[in-house]
């Protein structure tokens, strides 16, 4: 894990605040992860209800932009729970 | 005048004024400055919204200085992280440069629809949230060139997708909101 994530020290930042930030991050994921996971199942849910002939197109680009933004978000967001926890479990 | 001056244009244009403070932590090498300037930009630009509603003062002005604000701190906190050796050449510039066409795609926009607004997507929001959390990585010293260049990657994807919705939204939508 340690050689995707290559810890560079550029002003060595201490390890205590290191760890702190780590922690950080694993409570950011712990809320926002299942935050965009439910965002991400609804709106797919709601994409699948669309009917082009009666709802406007507007909100169908609207819906499929959303769905993207999440999944990009819990793409970005599985990056920063592996890097928090190879410096949380070393 | 009086709709350029008010609470929440000046609550926003503090994120600009704290910007020499940033270049100034990483001249003096104090790193905890720069976060604390970077979390205060951070929590000035999700208050200034709401604080916009509170007052009824939500401007057309106001919208484009927190844009402006946004673009602001990414560049000065990126090019100080450069310069002082916080962070790699390499990505740095790279990031840099995916934001002018990021913005190059927002004019695009402004082109097209003949009407001065901010083009936003779902995912360049979230684009922007992470960002300011690895300019805190930036001073941090933590994973640094690795953040920037996983940063640089879903850059690329972003734009390429609202390139795509930036040309292809029906434009007539726009002009009639």
């Amino acid at each position: 894990m340690n050689n995707l994530f290559v810890l560079h020290s550029y002003h060595g930042m201490s390890d205590g605040k290191t760890m702190l930030f780590s922690v950080l991050l694993i409570i950011i994921f712990s809320i926002f992860f299942p935050l965009f996971t439910w965002r991400f199942i609804r709106d797919i849910k709601n994409l699948k209800l669309f009917n082009s002939s009666v709802d406007d197109i507007r909100k169908k680009i609207d819906l499929q932009d959303r769905v993207f933004g999440w999944f990009v978000a819990m793409s970005m967001l599985s990056f920063v729970l592996v890097a928090a926890l190879s410096v949380v479990i070393k | 005048m009086a709709s350029i001056l008010n609470i929440a244009n000046v609550f926003t244009g503090t994120r600009i004024a704290v910007l020499p403070l940033i270049f100034y932590a990483g001249y003096k090498d104090i790193p905890m400055l720069g976060v604390t300037i970077i979390a205060y930009s951070g929590i000035v630009d999700s208050l200034d919204g709401i604080v916009a509603r509170k007052f009824n003062c939500a401007t057309k002005f106001g919208e484009m200085l927190d844009a402006i604000s946004d673009a602001s701190m990414f560049v000065v906190a990126l090019l100080t992280a450069m310069i002082f050796g916080y962070a790699g050449i390499a990505p740095s510039i790279t990031l840099l440069a995916l934001g002018v066409v990021n913005a190059g795609g927002r004019i695009i926009f402004i082109k097209r629809t003949g009407v001065i607004t901010n083009f936003r997507s779902y995912a360049s929001e979230v684009l922007g949230g992470v960002t300011f959390w690895v300019l805190v990585c930036t001073f941090l010293d933590y994973y640094i060139d690795t953040a920037l260049w996983l940063l640089c990657l879903f850059s690329v994807i972003i734009i390429i997708h609202d390139y795509w919705r930036i040309l292809t939204y029906p434009i007539e939508e726009v002009a009639s909101e």
